[in-house]
């Protein structure tokens, strides 16, 4: 009975956190931003910007993460495994058994330690930005005038020097597009700045907030360098393994017009793995994210259903890292295959059946 | 003839261009993971014990059909948001 009470209890708080926070707090709705927002600049401008993003600190933070409970949990090392270092050995030790069933066993141990970093690093990433401190708190940059940093939509806050979205934060928008005196561009999107922090008050800013902290898979730069990365060990898998003529002649090949023909096509195959394995996390991720924002404000009153879309969200993040992983894995397996050499292909494929 | 009806802005051509990128592009990815799903459950209905093998291919397959539907995805929250 008291358990049940419990939980009643713990209904009604979250209901009625969730009631004070929409009628009487009245968040402001998120801006949705693509790019890795620049925390501190460093040098160059457009695509050659050199600077800290948020996607960039928190990938550094959670590979220190990671580095940090490592190094502690393997400090009792011992034959008979307790605790944290348990937990961690039962992980590596299933990636390495799926990865061996898969790829056999030389093979699978040569492959092991790159497929094992990006499930794990991957998954790790994916759920850390799950935790309410992410996207929440960050600093305020007010709205600059020219295009590549101007925004439609924005907060009005008070400039209080503290970085966190305080009370009386609100939406505001602003039209850089039309102008009455006839000016354009950044003189224009000035005016229109103006015009909104004229409306906005005294002590009050329009800008907008970067969060320090942001999902690393949210920012195509981070799913594309593992792509890259994934990339660059499956060729050097397929050259070290059959040799650099043998490999190359899967591309190129003018043994026969349809021999050439197909060896076009599998080097932009090789082109076209870039694009889906780095387009397939961030779209996932992305999508996630925006998908738990939508819920968020679109059933607020009901927004205790948002625990249901978090299980989907750890449910995807967990898949989306282990399919980068095993398609890795394939595509290597692949890379390693020689055209000729039936043997070999064989007992790749005994290897596969007997898992 | 000019039909004042049919006479879109610039916003809502870009919602509607929106609209259908992830309205179509989620058609084909649906049909291909029900077509993968369906098969992978005749397959395990018929040999039980081949049920990681299955799954495991099954859910490299419906990551492969899911992987259009984002890049659809992608593509509409452009044409929203970035446009």
């Amino acid at each position: 009975m008291s358990s049940r009470l419990k939980i009643v209890g713990a209904l009604a708080v979250v209901v009625a956190l969730v009631l004070l926070s929409i009628f009487v707090v009245k968040p402001p709705k998120p801006i949705i931003e693509i790019k890795g927002e620049v925390l501190i600049h460093i040098a160059g401008s457009g695509m050659m910007e050199v600077a800290l993003t948020n996607t960039l600190l928190t990938a550094w933070l959670i590979t220190g993460i990671l580095i940090v409970l490592t190094l502690v949990a393997t400090k009792g090392r011992s034959m008979i495994p307790s605790g944290m270092y348990n937990g961690l050995e039962a992980i590596v030790e299933g990636i390495l058994n799926f990865v061996t069933g898969i790829a056999g066993e030389t093979n699978g141990r040569r492959f092991f330690p790159l497929i094992a970093t990006l499930f794990i690093y991957i998954a790790f990433a994916n759920w850390i930005s799950l935790t309410p401190v992410f996207n929440t708190f960050g600093m305020f940059v007010p709205l600059h005038a020219d295009e590549e940093h101007f925004h439609d939509e924005a907060l009005v806050f008070k400039d209080q020097g503290i970085s966190l979205l305080w009370f009386g934060a609100k939406n505001v928008e602003v039209n850089g597009d039309e102008c009455a005196a006839g000016s354009e561009g950044d003189a224009c999107r000035e005016q229109a700045i103006e015009t909104a922090q004229a409306e906005a008050g005294k002590g009050e800013k329009v800008g907008l907030l970067f969060p320090y902290l942001r999902g690393i898979n949210t920012d195509l730069m981070t799913p594309l360098s593992f792509a890259l990365v994934s990339v660059f060990f499956i060729q050097y898998w397929g050259v070290s393994t059959l040799g650099f003529r043998k490999y190359g002649s899967k591309f190129i090949n003018f043994s026969s017009p349809i021999g050439f023909f197909v060896g076009i096509l599998e080097l932009i195959a090789e082109f076209a793995r870039l694009i889906s394995f780095s387009f397939r996390l961030f779209g996932n991720m992305l999508a996630g994210e925006i998908l738990l924002l939508v819920m968020t404000f679109l059933v607020a009153v009901a927004s205790p259903i948002l625990v249901v879309f978090y299980g989907l969200e750890l449910f995807v993040g967990a898949i989306q890292a282990f399919v980068f992983g095993t398609l890795t894995l394939v595509f290597a397996m692949g890379a390693i295959a020689s055209h000729d050499d039936h043997d070999s292909e064989e007992h790749g494929h005994a290897a596969t059946t007997s898992h | 003839m000019n039909l004042p009806l049919l006479e879109l802005s610039d916003v809502a051509m870009k919602y509607i261009g929106a609209a259908v990128a992830i309205g179509l592009g989620g058609l084909g990815p649906g049909l291909a993971i029900g077509n993968l799903v369906g098969k992978a459950m005749e397959a395990l209905g018929r040999n039980p014990e081949a049920q990681p093998v299955i799954q495991t291919n099954m859910i490299l397959g419906v990551a492969f059909a899911e992987a259009i539907a984002i890049y659809c995805l992608v593509v509409a929250i452009m044409i929203g948001f970035v446009f």
